[in-house]
Parts: structure tokens; sequence; C-alpha cells
């Protein structure tokens, strides 16, 4: 199993990830892009310290994840059980308002 | 049959045409105060809620700013977190109605600006930050009333 750590990114400083270019830069950072095509479940941990991540940062973050696994095979890649859970919520409010858009353009064309 | 017969059959259609534009008028009525108050439940008493957290907030902030107020950045930061998740929550919960939409759909409301604003707060540009949060702060609201007034069923 992979790891994510995103204490990599709050460097015991940052108590909020904010940010949609941020979150692009994280998903570079950690290589999502080569995750996204490996077998292995993806978890992703957070440091005690980070208060919240916002839908802004997870969009950047997981943009390329859902066009290239869809939502449910994106949630079952990205482990987020060890999270605490309004963390995990951030990530899920996040992914919905990717889910969302993604529908909402495709319905466009 | 005689001419009241026809008189009586008459009166009989008209009555029945009555009572039926009659009730199709009651159920448009009742089909309009339903929405309505649908509306107001799920989507206008939540956003006035917002509204007024937003704009406590702002001002919190602007006290912080001016060195008065009683809350810490820490406080001010916890807060605006609370009301940001509460909010996402309902804006996504909004966007997946069909009714109620606004121009262009409550995925244009974001707290983007806010939260970029919020995070880099700091004790060292004290005024500066807190003025800059305020303003996005504002502005959020005045997006949120906008958004309130395009979803607004006629």
């Amino acid at each position: 199993m992979a790891t994510v750590d995103l204490a990599r990114l709050t460097k015991n400083e940052v108590s909020m990830l904010t940010g949609h270019e941020r979150g692009v830069q994280a998903r570079a950072l950690f290589s999502l892009d080569s995750l996204d095509v490996q077998d292995d479940v993806v978890r992703i941990v957070a440091p005690t310290n980070l208060d919240t991540i916002t839908p802004s940062f997870v969009q950047g973050f997981l943009a390329r994840s859902i066009s290239q696994l869809g939502r449910d095979r994106l949630l079952t890649k990205y482990d987020f059980s060890t999270l605490p859970a309004a963390l995990r919520e951030d990530f899920v409010t996040g992914i919905e308002r990717l889910a969302m858009h993604a529908r909402r353009s495709a319905a466009i064309h | 049959m005689t001419v009241e017969a026809w008189a009586a059959v008459a009166s009989a259609i008209i009555a029945l045409g009555a009572v039926g534009v009659e009730h199709l008028w009651v159920q448009r009525r009742l089909g309009r105060l339903e929405t309505a108050n649908e509306f107001r439940a799920i989507v206008e008493q939540p956003l006035e809620a917002f509204e007024k957290a937003v704009s406590d907030l702002a001002v919190d902030i602007e006290e912080w700013g001016l060195l008065r107020g009683d809350r810490d950045l820490p406080a001010l930061r916890k807060e605006w977190i609370r009301i940001s998740r509460d909010m996402n929550r309902l804006v996504n919960k909004l966007a997946k109605r069909s009714d109620f939409q606004p121009n262009g759909g409550w995925l244009k409301v974001t707290t983007d600006e806010v939260d970029e604003a919020i995070s880099v707060m700091n004790d060292e540009h004290r005024n500066l930050s807190a003025s800059t949060a305020k303003q996005c702060l504002d502005r959020l609201g005045r997006s949120l009333s906008a958004a309130l007034q395009d979803a607004r069923p006629s």
C-alpha cells in the first residue's frame, strides 16, 4: 500500500490546505498520476495539526484521478479511513464537487 | 327535450366547469405555496443563517485586526472552518437539485477566496490581513444574497 503523508505539505507550519493550484502542485509532489495507474491502494494520512482541507485543494489534488478512475473507483483506490472524521468529510465534499462538475460538463457536451 | 330541460343541462355544465376551474386554481395556488415553503426551509433559511454568520465573522475579524475584540486567530480560523464546511455541504446539496437553481448553479458560490485570505492571516500583518479577509467575507455575503435572489421561485 502506498502512503501519501500530508505532513510533507504542512511542515508543521500550516493548519489549512487551501487553493486549487496548491492541490495540483501537491498532486505532482506525490506523483498521483503514476499511483493512479498502479493496483495499490493509496492511504492518505495527515498530521494532527491539520485543521481543514478545502474543496478547492481537493479538486486540484484529485481532479485527474476522478477523470481517470471515476468517482466510485477513486473512493476505493484512495483510503481516507485513518483521517479524522472532519478531514475525511473535507475530501468527500471536494470529491462530490468534482463529480458534479464532471456530470455538468458531460451534460453540456 | 323542453327548453327548460336544455337550460338545466347547460347550467349543470357551466356549474361543473366552474368547479373544475376553481379546483385547478386552488391546486395551482397550493402548488405555489408548497414550493415557496419548501424554498424557505431548504434554501432561504439556511442561507440567511450563513449570511449572518459570515457577516458576524467579518466584524470579529475586523476587530481582531484593530487589536480589539476577545477572539484570537486560532478561534477565528476555527469559526471560519466550521462555517465553510457547513456551507460547502449545503452548496453541494443544492447543486444536486434541479429546482431552485440560481443562474449558473450553486457551484459558483465558493469559499475559495475566504479560505485563502484566512489561511494567510497573521500577527505580523494583522491589520492588512484582517482587512483583506473582511473584504473577501463581504464579497461572499453578497454572492450568497445574489444566488438567493436568482434562485427564488417566481
